[in-house]
C-alpha cells in the first residue's frame, strides 16, 4: 500500500506562515502519531477523530523524543471532498524554514513520503478534481515542477552530496555484486573470497550512510544549545563551577562527597553562545546504588557533550582512573578542558605540580587524542573563568564551520530515501551475520539500492552488470 | 530491391512455394520458432545452411547454468523442446548452487553435442507441418503501403522465392561472419562452416539498424593426449531433476552413467607466454572492429583486464560420448595458432595435448534490438520476427527462448490472435526480450540472474506454475499435461492446508527431532507448517512424527517446503511486482503522437516516438524518459480516456435525437 504523501503547499523563503499539506490513505494516522490536541471543535482528541473541515489548535511533537516542534493549527479534509480527492490534512505552522524541514522529517520518519514533483495537482487531475481543459495546464505543471527539482537537485547533486551518495552507491553495489557473484558464479574463488570480507564490507557502507544522515541532523544542532558536561570525581568542586556559570545556586553545594547524586541541567549563554550546563554525579567506582545510578548517568551526559569540563581538585591524591578513561576516550570532536579546582586553597606551584603529572599519565597511556585546554579555575574568586569562556567561543566557531561544511543533506526526499534504505541494510547485516543462505540479504539489499536509485536516477540491474564485470573476471 | 517486382529480371529465380512462416536459421532459436508455429497448425518452412548441423553447439557443450537453466525450464513450461532435448542427450547433469537457498537453485547439463543435433534434427524431420530444407536466405521481400513495410516473401542464393506471411530471421553468428586467430582472418561462419552473405544488406535496406558483435571459442583438444590425474575431477550428480516438466511427470530416468569434468589452473609460464604475444593479438591490435562480451572475455582479456588476479581457472569439459574432443571452457582466445599450442602446453595435465580445433574469435552482424517490439517483431518491416544472437544476446538458451517466443508470436500475428509478451515479473525470459528490446545491447548479452528484479519468484522449480496455463493458452501444451499438472497444483495446495492444520502436541519424539536438528524446543503444540519455517528443520526430518503424511513426488515437496520457508520474502516480492504491475498495466498505443505532448521534454518525445513502448512500465525503462515524463503520461492517458467517454456520451445523446 502507497503511504501518504506530503510537502510544503507554500512557496519556499521565510514568511509568516506556511502550510505543509499531507494527503492519502492513512494521513490522518500519521498525523495522529504526530499531533497533539490542544483544542478541537466537538472535543475531539485525535485527528481521525476529527470531523471534517475542521479545525484544531495543537502541538506537533517528534515522538522518538517527545520534543515539541512547533504549535500549529490542523484542518482536516475528507475524501473525495479534498483538492486531491483522498483524506488530507493540512497543517498552519510557522514560517521559518526550519520548523518546516522538522515538521516535514516528523511526518516523514512516522509512516509519510515526500510528494513526487506535481503530485498534488497530478492525484487532483486523476481523481476528477479538475476538468479536462485544465489537463495541459496540469502536465506543464508537473515538467516544471519537475524541472526546478531537478535544477536543485542538480546544483545540490553536483558537489559534495553528489560524491558522498555516489561513493556510498558503489560500496554497496560492490557488495551487491558480491552476493550475485556468488549465485551466478558458483565456482568463483574471488568471490567466495569477497564474499568472507563482504558482511564488514557493508557495515562500513551503512557507517558511510549514517554519516550523510547524520548531517541532516548536524545542520540542526546549531539552532540548539551546545552541551558542556562538568566532570570530575566527588567533591571536585563542579556544582560550585555550575553555582558560578549560572548564576544561582542550582544545585546543592557540601563538602560531602557524592552530594550530587544526579545530572543537573541549566540552560544559560556564555559568551553570547547557547550552552547547556550539564553537572554530573562524580564518576567513581561506587557500591551505593542511588550514587550508581547518578553515575551511569554522568556517563551519558558524556557521550552527549560537546564540551567536557574535567575538575581535578589539589587536594585529590591519585588520578581516578575510571573517569580519566572515560574523559580520554571520547571522540576528538568533543573538546576536553582540564581544569585544576579550588585555586583559591593552592599554591601555584602544586597547582603546576598536579598539571604536569595529569599531563605525563595521559602521555604514558597513549590515549588516541589529547587535552583540548588546561588551566586553573576557582569559584569563588573568578579566576580562570575567562578562559572557559574563551574555550566555549572557539568551541562553538568551529563546530559551525565543520558544520556548515558537511551538511549536506537538506533536501527531505532524500533523507526519506536514505533512510528507508538504511533499515533495510541494517536487516541484511543482521542477516548475513545470521548465516542465512544469502538470497534473502541480497533482496534486501537490491531493495535498499532501489531507494538510493531514486536520489541518482540510476536502474539497479543496469549498475549492478557494470559492477560485477569491473570488479570480478567472470566468464567461461 | 527487396520485392517481389525483380523477379521478371532474374531467369535463375524461381517460385518454389507459398508459407505461412519461413524461419531462417535452424539453431536454437530457429528449432524452436519452427516447432511452435507447426504446432499451432502454420504451415512453416525451415531453412538452414547447413542440414548436418541443425541445433549445433559450438561453443561450450553444455545447457543450463545459473539464468539459463531457469531459462530452458520456462521453455519447457511453455512447451519448448529445449528441455526435452537436453535431457536425452545429457552425458552429466549437476544441480549449481545446491548448497544454497532453493530460490537460486540452477540445473545445467553437459551434452552430447552430436547427439543433441543428430536428435534435434530427427525430431524437426518428424514434425507434421514443417518443411526443413538446405538454404542460404539472401533476400527479404517486401510491399509497402502507406509508408508501412509489409514483408511477402524471401528469396534464397539459389532462386528459390517463396511466398510468406511472416518470417523469423535466427542467423546467429553467421551473417556477414569472419573467424580470426592472430594475423589470420577468414569469412567463415563458426567451426569453419560457410556464412551467410547478403541477408544483412537486405534487412538494413528495410530500415533495420545493424551492429556488429564479437565473441569467441577456445580449442579443442584430444582426450587421450591428456593426463587427467593431474587435474581437479568434477563429478556429475544422476539424481538430477530432470530440465523437462513432461519428462518429469512421465518418470524419466536420469542417465546414471555421469562423464565426469575436470578442472586445472593457468600456471605463471601461461601468463608469459600471453603477454609476450600480446602485440599479435588482434584485439589489442585493432583488427577486430566487432563489440566483444565482457562477460566471456578471452584468456588474454582476462589476463590484461585483472592484473592482480595471478591464475584463472580452466574448465576441461567432454564433447560427448563418441569423441575424443575435450572443450577448454575459459579458455577461448584468438591469439595467433602457434601460440595457441605453447599455451595449452603451459597447462598441467595439458603439456603433450594435441589439438584438434584451434579456438577463434568471431565477429557477426547483428541488429540493435530496439528496433524490434517485445513480440520480437520489427518496427521497421511488420512481418519480420527475430530471435537469438541476431539480436544482439548470447548463449543457446537465450537464443532457444526467444527463438521460442518469436515463433509463438508470428503465430499469433498469422492466425489474428494476440501477441504474447510475458514481462519481468513473470519469467527471466521476460526480463530477456524486454531488456533487449526497451534497452538494448551494446555487447552480446548474456542472461544473468542479477538482471532479475524478482528472483526470488522466478525460480527454476516453479517454472511449471508460473507458465504452463500460458502455454495451454497459446496451444502448445497439451490438455493432458495441462491436467497433469494442475493436478501438481492441487497436491501443493492441499499439503500445504494439511501442513498448516495439523498440530503436533509437544513429545517425546518431537522433543527429539527438534534438538537432532538443532532447533529450540517448543512447550505448547505448534503446527507442521511453522516447523517447516524453521530454516534448520526440513520436510523430510519430520516424517517420523507426521504419521498421516501422504506419497507425493519430489517435484511436489519441494514446491511445498519452498513456498512455506520463502513465505516472507515472496510476499516481499509480491509487494514490489504489485507496485510494478501498475505501471505495466496501463497499456500505450502505438498512435500517441508523442511529439505533441508539451509536457514532454524533447529527449523523451523523440525517444517514445521512436520505440513506441507498449505500456507505461516498458517507456518508464527507456533511457532518457524521466519519471516526470511518465508522470505527464499518465495525466495525459487520463485526459485522453476521458475526452473520449464524452465523446461517447455526446454521440450516443445524438442518436437518441436522431431516434
Amino acid at each position: 500500500m502507497d503511504k501518504p504523501y506530503c510537502a510544503c503547499a507554500t512557496p519556499p523563503g521565510v514568511s509568516g506562515i506556511a502550510v505543509i499539506r499531507m494527503a492519502g490513505e492513512g494521513s490522518c494516522e500519521v498525523a495522529d502519531k504526530v499531533f497533539t490536541i490542544r483544542r478541537a471543535a466537538g472535543d475531539a482528541r485525535t485527528v481521525s477523530g476529527m470531523s471534517g473541515y475542521t479545525v484544531a489548535y495543537g502541538l506537533i511533537k517528534d515522538p522518538s523524543t517527545g520534543k515539541v516542534v512547533d504549535e500549529v493549527m490542523l484542518t482536516r479534509f475528507c475524501a473525495p471532498h479534498s483538492y486531491t480527492g483522498e483524506d488530507s490534512v493540512e497543517i498552519s505552522c510557522h514560517g521559518g524554514l526550519t520548523v518546516r524541514q522538522e515538521i516535514l522529517r516528523v511526518l516523514l520518519e512516522n509512516g509519510a513520503r515526500m510528494a513526487e514533483p506535481g503530485e498534488f495537482t497530478k492525484k487532483a487531475f486523476l481523481s476528477g478534481k479538475m476538468d479536462l481543459s485544465q489537463a495541459e495546464a496540469v502536465m506543464d505543471v508537473i515538467a516544471a515542477d519537475s524541472d526546478l527539482a531537478l535544477r536543485a537537485a542538480n546544483s545540490h547533486l553536483q558537489g559534495s552530496l553528489k560524491t558522498k551518495i555516489r561513493e556510498l552507491c558503489d560500496d554497496l553495489y560492490s557488495c551487491m555484486a558480491v552476493f550475485e557473484m556468488w549465485i551466478d558464479e558458483p565456482d568463483d574463488e574471488d568471490a567466495l573470497k569477497a564474499l568472507a570480507r563482504n558482511t564488514n564490507a557493508l557495515s562500513s557502507a551503512r557507517e558511510k550512510m549514517r554519516d550523510l544522515l547524520s548531517t541532516y541532523r548536524q545542520g540542526r544542532i546549531l539552532s540548539e544549545r551546545m552541551n558542556i558536561v562538568i566532570c570530575g570525581i566527588p567533591n571536585s568542586g563542579k556544582s560550585s563551577l555550575l553555582n558560578y556559570l549560572s548564576g544561582y545556586d542550582r544545585a546543592i553545594v557540601t563538602d560531602v562527597p557524592g552530594t550530587t547524586r544526579d545530572t543537573l541541567e541549566v540552560s544559560t549563554s556564555m559568551s553570547g553562545v547557547p550552552v547547556k550546563l550539564i553537572d554530573t554525579a562524580g564518576i567513581r567506582e561506587t557500591d551505593d546504588v542511588v550514587e550508581a545510578i547518578g553515575v551511569n548517568r554522568a556517563t551519558d551526559a558524556l557521550s552527549e557533550a560537546d564540551i567536557v569540563l574535567w575538575l581535578v581538585s589539589c587536594e585529590e591524591e591519585d588520578i581516578e582512573e575510571t573517569l580519566m578513561e572515560r574523559i580520554m576516550n571520547l571522540p576528538k570532536e568533543t573538546k576536553i578542558g582540564l581544569l585544576i579546582s579550588k585555586s583559591d586553597t593552592a599554591d601555584e606551584s602544586s597547582i603546576g605540580k598536579k598539571k604536569s603529572m595529569i599531563e605525563d599519565t595521559i602521555r604514558e597511556k597513549n590515549y588516541s587524542r589529547g587535552l583540548d585546554f588546561c588551566g586553573s579555575i576557582s569559584a569563588q574568586t573568578g579566576e580562570g573563568i575567562k578562559e572557559i569562556e574563551d574555550l566555549v567561543r572557539k568551541t562553538y566557531d568551529e563546530l559551525g564551520s565543520a558544520h556548515a561544511q558537511e551538511v549536506l543533506l537538506t533536501n527531505q526526499r532524500h533523507v526519506d530515501h536514505l533512510s528507508t534504505a538504511l533499515t533495510k541494510i541494517d536487516r541484511c547485516i543482521e542477516l548475513s551475520r545470521a548465516g542465512v543462505s544469502l538470497e534473502e540479504p541480497s533482496l534486501l539489499l537490491r531493495t535498499a539500492l532501489e531507494e538510493l536509485g531514486e536520489i541518482t536516477g540510476d536502474s539497479v540491474s543496469d549498475t549492478l552488470v557494470d559492477t560485477i564485470f569491473s570488479r570480478f573476471c567472470v566468464g567461461k | 530491391m527487396g520485392s517481389w517486382e525483380q523477379m521478371k529480371e532474374h531467369e535463375s529465380w524461381y517460385e518454389a512455394g507459398t508459407y505461412d512462416v519461413a524461419v531462417i536459421g535452424a539453431g536454437h532459436a530457429g528449432c524452436e520458432a519452427a516447432f511452435a508455429c507447426a504446432h499451432l497448425g502454420l504451415s512453416t518452412l525451415l531453412l538452414t545452411l547447413h542440414l548436418d548441423q541443425l541445433a549445433n553447439l559450438p561453443c561450450n557443450p553444455s545447457i543450463g547454468g545459473t539464468a539459463k537453466g531457469q531459462l530452458v525450464r520456462e521453455i519447457d513450461a511453455l512447451g519448448g523442446i529445449m528441455g526435452e532435448m537436453a535431457d536425452l542427450s545429457a552425458i552429466q547433469t549437476r544441480m549449481l548452487n545446491r548448497s544454497k537457498g532453493p530460490a537460486v537453485f540452477s540445473p545445467r547439463a553437459q551434452m552430447d553435442r552430436a547427439a543433441y543435433s543428430r536428435r534435434m534434427k530427427s525430431r524437426i524431420e518428424k514434425e507434421e507441418n514443417i518443411s526443413l530444407v538446405q538454404g542460404e536466405v539472401v533476400e527479404l521481400f517486401w510491399e509497402e503501403t502507406d509508408g508501412k513495410k509489409i514483408l511477402n516473401g524471401i528469396r534464397t542464393r539459389s532462386g528459390a522465392c517463396y511466398h510468406v506471411k511472416a518470417a523469423v530471421v535466427c542467423s546467429g553468428t553467421y551473417m556477414e561472419a569472419r573467424t580470426i586467430r592472430g594475423e589470420v582472418i577468414v569469412e567463415s561462419g563458426p567451426d569453419g562452416l560457410s556464412r551467410s552473405v547478403g541477408l544483412s544488406r537486405s534487412m538494413e535496406e528495410a530500415g533495420i539498424r545493424m551492429q556488429r558483435f564479437k565473441t569467441g571459442t577456445p580449442v579443442r583438444v584430444n582426450a587421450r593426449t591428456v593426463d587427467t590425474s593431474v587435474m581437479e575431477i568434477q563429478p556429475g550428480e544422476p539424481d538430477m531433476p530432470p530440465f523437462s516438466y513432461k519428462n518429469e511427470m512421465e518418470g524419466f530416468t536420469p542417465r546414471q552413467e555421469q562423464t565426469p569434468c575436470y578442472s586445472v589452473w593457468t600456471t605463471p609460464e601461461t601468463r608469459s607466454v600471453i603477454t609476450e604475444n600480446m602485440d599479435r593479438s588482434p584485439l589489442y591490435s585493432g583488427v577486430i572492429e566487432g563489440t566483444g562480451p565482457r562477460y566471456c572475455p578471452s584468456i588474454e582479456d582476462k589476463f590484461m583486464r585483472f592484473p592482480d588476479k595471478s591464475r584463472h581457472q580452466i574448465f576441461v569439459e567432454p564433447m560427448g560420448d563418441e569423441t575424443q574432443e575435450l572443450y577448454l571452457q575459459g579458455f577461448s582466445t584468438s591469439l595467433p595458432e602457434d601460440v595457441q599450442v605453447q599455451m595449452v602446453h603451459s597447462l598441467p595435465g595439458l603439456s603433450h595435448a594435441h589439438i584438434q580445433r584451434a579456438a577463434y574469435a568471431i565477429e557477426y552482424d547483428c541488429i540493435d534490438p530496439t528496433t524490434a517490439d517485445l513480440s520480437l517483431e520489427s518496427t521497421c518491416l511488420k512481418g519480420l520476427f527475430t530471435a537469438g544472437q541476431v539480436n544482439g544476446s548470447s548463449g543457446y538458451e537465450e537464443a532457444a527462448a526467444q527463438g521460442l517466443m518469436a515463433g509463438i508470436n508470428a503465430a499469433m500475428k498469422i492466425l489474428g490472435r494476440e501477441p504474447v509478451i510475458l514481462d519481468r515479473s513473470q519469467a527471466y525470459i521476460g526480463v530477456l526480450i524486454d531488456d533487449l528490446v526497451t534497452k538494448g545491447t551494446k555487447e552480446p548479452y548474456r542472461m544473468m540472474t542479477s538482471r532479475a528484479e524478482y528472483r526470488i519468484f522466478l525460480r527454476q522449480d516453479n517454472a511449471d506454475m508460473r507458465l504452463t496455463a500460458i502455454g495451454h493458452e497459446i496451444g502448445l501444451i497439451d490438455d493432458a499435461r495441462f491436467g497433469a499438472f494442475e493436478e501438481k497444483r492441487k497436491a501443493i495446495e492441499e499439503e500445504k492446508t494439511r501442513l498448516r492444520t495439523t498440530f503436533l502436541p509437544p513429545s517425546e519424539k518431537l522433543h527429539e527431532i527438534l534438538t537432532r536438528c538443532g532447533s529450540t524446543v517448543n512447550q505448547s503444540g505448534i503446527s507442521l507448517m511453522e516447523l517447516i519455517k524453521r530454516p534448520e528443520i526440513h520436510y523430510a526430518d519430520l516424517a517420523e512424527i507426521d504419521d498421516k503424511r501422504p506419497e507425493l513426488p519430489a517435484s511436489v515437496i519441494f514446491a511445498v517446503e519452498v513456498d512455506i520457508k520463502y513465505e516472507g520474502y515472496l510476499a516481499l516480492e509480491e509487494d514490489r511486482i504489485k507496485k510494478f504491475a501498475a505501471l505495466e498495466n496501463k497499456k500505450l498505443s502505438p498512435d500517441i503522437p508523442y511529439d505533441k505532448i508539451t509536457g514532454l521534454r524533447l529527449e523523451a518525445r523523440a525517444k517514445l516516438a521512436e520505440r513506441k513502448p507498449m505500456s507505461l512500465g516498458q517507456a518508464s525503462r527507456i533511457s532518457g524518459v524521466s519519471p516526470a515524463d511518465i508522470a505527464v503520461l499518465l495525466v495525459y492517458l487520463e485526459a485522453n480516456k476521458r475526452e473520449l467517454s464524452e465523446n461517447k456520451e455526446i454521440n450516443e445523446g445524438s442518436e437518441k435525437n436522431d431516434g
